[in-house]
């Protein structure tokens, strides 16, 4: 959102037209060698050689599994933990792991490279002691941490993330101990707190606020917080995407207002919940203090187009804001539906919707 | 060393500042035969770093000898009684190099591009600058209690500028209001150019003026914008045009060389380092250098004389010089700044293109010698932020008046304080120099400098207050000076275009760019269509390409 994408350049040289041509022929040699299921050190080699200059190419991360498939220690090698057949394996994947993390360093968001390092994880915990297991998935914390340090917003690397701690919080830190509570090996903590410091370094950050939406509901249920309790989190969330309101042009923290608001709904997930006990009153409490907010901020810009589009989200969703005077009036509605078409013209079909279900609400009063 | 007596030269250049240092450097692949002299022992000129000794010579020099300098008057050095109990001492004169140029470098300026470009960046490097901060006084004290404690105000705060948006979301003494009507102006300066109808009427008037009415940017948050400006003036008196492009550059250049900071300072006092670099370089390519050499009298022509010329456009016919000790060199060429060139006692050649406008040309200056490391002023910038080397404090106009003075004088300037911690090679581990600078000269000037340095070093940020250890004063002028005689004598011949004149160094706290763009149009002069592109250069043989440029 608002950053370019830079594209590597386009010009194909007689240089590059050679290159490509030494790069079929080296794949169709490499094709052949597969179909006679030639799975050797060579043939790993030369997928490496082709992946390092296309990581892409997804088919060549099949072939090259399937390789280092038939490379690890049979199963029966294996069951005897001899310490020799375990080394190869760890030395395997770590060499794998090795590959893809220079090749995440300039292209962070293939999504072939984080499956590949998925595959030998996952390969790493059937095959490798729970230690060794373990230590390797704290070895992708670590990279996803440097990887979001260099580029905070890498949706990739965030959903990697959660994944990464998943499975740190499932695999036992003691080897054959089965996991008592939750609370034990839980990292929910830590990952809120995560997601507060990377906001405040960028608030533009549309994976962190999407991350701490997940992490909330869970951990009030980890908390095992009361109602007063859940309470005091939502209104401290609500406060801090006030603070946010400083610049409406953001989009991303319009998304977690969303969410919040959201959670308020009767037809919100028990997964998504925040506050449990939420009656009618506290609904319409909650709007229409957000909505106050929200007008708030017209005062100071009147050309964001997303505070209007906002208000008129929360005009027609919620139940105690419908067709309620006190709060929105029908000329606000229309106003800000004038606004938008002027700030946003391209999307007028959808503003003309828009219009003909809030007047469909305000006319059915009148009975025919 | 053998005489330089009737040797022949294309290029004599007159000063090892830094324009003349920069040129030697483009010129340092050109074949050319140069000979670059200054008058002085020490590199640098106007851009010189001292060690203590060195600036306290510098001092007596200036005081005897007058005419020599017309750049720098009023040099003075002060050390403070030093009590037994001070744990702090200073230390010996080589552990200080201190600059007589401490400008910053936006990062975003087009001058380190051409370090790395002619290939000099390996040799320098460059510490980032972090925090700046707005002096708020305390309570402004009345006449009597300022007749007795000789302060003029009570005991003053530092409040930082906020960098961005993320620094304005965390920050916790403005409200709602003030914080959107920041952002709003934020936003707007990131693409101030495009949204001319904005702006473009209020151009010459005042920045507050434009910031309450287009943004409503309550009072109290002027003083942080402005401080960005580096303005000389007032708040009443920076114009809108003055300010908006330089906060753009400001806000524009914060993490194009790395997060959390936008301006850089060399090491080892400012940019003398540049000067050594760039002679350096230039006699590699051949120059010869000559210290405590410099002209006298005025040039002749030395035309050959059967009148036959080997003219052309860049190899005029020679010039004949005198220098100090009597030795007569012959050269197509004579470049320096209008200081050094004085002796020659020409009308002077137009100074190249691209002065700024709008610049001071009077300042007093004062060098400030600390004995504490002001941690407070040097917070982290950002996560995986170089630990900077600078920090720059602003003081309001009248923030440092009692409110007596504040009515009875004229609206004074402000007042900048750089503070260089000792990663820059300016001073021992665990003392800090403070460079602070005021746009008019005078006793009024020397007591606002004065007072600056106290306001600062006993401000509530930085308890238990620091001692100072040594303090250097002295005045500067970046306007022309015509000398009574050169003035007398006849102004008959018109500029002679074999003499490239520098406009004196620039009072401006931020480098410019500008400079640059003097040395290419002299350097044009010199080399025609023939010289291939301006300081691109290729490594020399047996210099390697491995190392990443700045080191930081």
């Amino acid at each position: 959102h608002g950053v370019s994408r830079v594209a590597g350049s386009q010009t194909r040289s007689d240089q590059a037209r050679e290159k490509e041509l030494q790069h079929i022929t080296r794949y169709n040699e490499l094709v052949e060698l597969i179909a006679e299921t030639q799975y050797t050190v060579e043939v790993l080699n030369l997928t490496t050689k082709l992946l390092t200059e296309n990581p892409e190419y997804y088919t060549i991360w099949n072939h090259r599994r399937r390789v280092l498939q038939h490379l690890f220690p049979t199963q029966a090698e294996s069951a005897s933990l001899s310490s020799d057949s375990h080394q190869t394996t760890l030395d395997l994947i770590t060499a794998d792991l090795s590959l893809t993390t220079s090749l995440l360093r300039q292209y962070p968001k293939c999504y072939w490279l984080w499956n590949h390092r998925y595959w030998a994880l996952q390969v790493g915990e059937a095959r490798l002691q729970v230690a060794a297991a373990r230590k390797l998935w704290q070895g992708e914390l670590q990279l996803v941490t440097i990887m979001l340090g260099a580029d905070s917003r890498n949706f990739h690397a965030w959903s990697y993330r959660r994944f990464v701690v998943g499975e740190l919080e499932r695999i036992p830190a003691q080897p054959d101990e089965a996991i008592h509570s939750k609370q034990s090996q839980s990292m929910t903590e830590a990952e809120f707190a995560y997601t507060t410091k990377m906001i405040k370094a960028n608030l533009s950050n549309f994976s962190a606020w999407h991350n701490r939406s997940k992490l909330i509901p869970k951990l009030l249920d980890e908390r095992d917080s009361d109602d007063a309790e859940r309470r005091h989190m939502l209104d401290n969330e609500f406060a801090l995407i006030h603070e946010a309101f400083l610049d409406p042009f953001d989009q991303s923290i319009w998304y977690y207002h969303q969410f919040l608001m959201g959670t308020l709904s009767s037809r919100n997930s028990r997964e998504s919940a925040i506050i449990l006990d939420l009656t009618d009153n506290d609904q319409k409490r909650y709007c229409e203090q957000e909505i106050n907010f929200i007008k708030e901020i017209l005062e100071d810009e009147e050309e964001c187009k997303w505070v209007y589009e906002v208000l008129l989200q929360y005009s027609t969703s919620f139940p105690s804001l419908k067709g309620n005077e006190s709060v929105i009036t029908s000329d606000d509605l229309r106003e800000w539906l004038s606004k938008l078409r002027g700030l946003d013209p391209l999307r007028n079909g959808r503003w003309t919707d828009i219009e003909r279900t809030l007047d469909l609400q305000s006319k059915g009063l009148v009975s025919q | 060393m053998e005489s330089l007596d009737g040797t022949d030269w294309d290029v004599l250049i007159v000063g090892t500042g830094l324009p003349q240092s920069l040129l030697a450097t483009a010129l340092s692949r050109s074949g050319k035969k140069i000979l670059h002299i200054d008058r002085n022992n020490y590199y640098g000129g106007s851009e010189a770093a001292f060690s203590l000794q060195e600036a306290e010579d510098w001092s007596r020099n200036v005081a005897k000898d007058g005419s020599s300098s017309a750049t720098f008057t009023n040099v003075s050095v002060h050390r403070p009684e030093a009590s037994e109990t001070d744990s702090a001492k200073l230390s010996s004169s080589r552990a200080y190099s201190l600059s007589l140029s401490p400008q910053l470098i936006y990062t975003r300026s087009r001058i380190l591009p051409v370090l790395v470009s002619s290939k000099v960046h390996r040799q320098i490097d460059f510490l980032a600058v972090g925090a700046w901060w707005v002096y708020t006084p305390g309570n402004i004290a009345e006449e009597d209690s300022q007749v007795r404690t000789g302060n003029a105000v009570g005991q003053g705060t530092l409040r930082k500028v906020p960098n961005g948006r993320e620094d304005i979301f965390a920050a916790q003494d403005l409200d709602m209001k003030s914080k959107r009507a920041l952002m709003k102006f934020l936003r707007f300066i990131g693409e101030y150019e495009e949204q001319g109808e904005v702006w473009e009427g209020h151009g010459q008037t005042s920045f507050s003026a434009f910031l309450s009415g287009q943004f409503r940017v309550p009072a109290a948050l002027h003083a942080p914008l402005l401080a960005l400006t580096l303005s000389s003036s007032d708040a009443d008196h920076t114009t809108t045009e003055f300010a908006l492009p330089r906060i753009a550059r400001h806000l524009r250049s914060i993490g194009s060389l790395g997060p959390g900071f936008g301006s850089v300072i060399p090491k080892w006092g400012g940019l003398s380092e540049l000067c050594q670099v760039g002679c350096r370089a230039g006699a590699v390519g051949g120059a010869v250098y000559v210290l405590g050499n410099g002209l006298t009298g005025p040039a002749t022509d030395e035309r050959p004389s059967d009148g036959a010329t080997t003219e052309t456009v860049t190899t005029p016919d020679p010039l004949k010089v005198v220098l100090k000790d009597g030795e007569s060199v012959t050269t197509r060429w004579i470049v320096g700044s209008s200081d050094d060139l004085e002796p020659l006692q020409t009308s002077q050649h137009e100074p190249v293109e691209g002065t700024p406008l709008a610049e001071p040309k009077l300042c007093s200056r004062s060098i400030t010698i600390v004995s504490s490391s002001l941690e407070a002023l040097f917070p982290p910038m950002a996560e995986g932020a170089p630990i900077p080397a600078g920090a720059v404090v602003f003081f309001p106009s009248g923030s440092l008046n009692s409110r007596k003075e504040n009515d009875a004088k004229p609206t004074l300037p402000p007042v900048y304080v750089f503070v260089h911690s000792s990663d820059t090679g300016e001073c021992p581990p665990n003392q800090r120099v403070l460079y602070a600078s005021v746009a008019m000269t005078g006793d009024v000037a020397v007591r606002l400098l004065e007072r600056a340095v106290q306001a600062l070093l006993s401000s509530k940020n930085l308890q238990p207050q620091p001692i100072v250890l040594w303090s250097l004063r002295y005045e500067q002028t970046s306007q022309i000076t015509q000398h009574k005689e050169s003035a007398a004598s006849a102004r008959t011949a018109s500029p002679d275009e074999r003499i490239l004149v520098f406009p004196p160094t620039s009072l401006d706290l931020a480098w410019d760019d500008s400079v640059l763009d003097q040395v290419k149009g002299v350097w044009r002069s010199i080399m025609g269509d023939d010289g291939g592109e301006f300081m691109v250069f290729e490594d020399r043989e047996g210099v390697g390409a491995d190392d990443e440029g700045d080191e930081l």
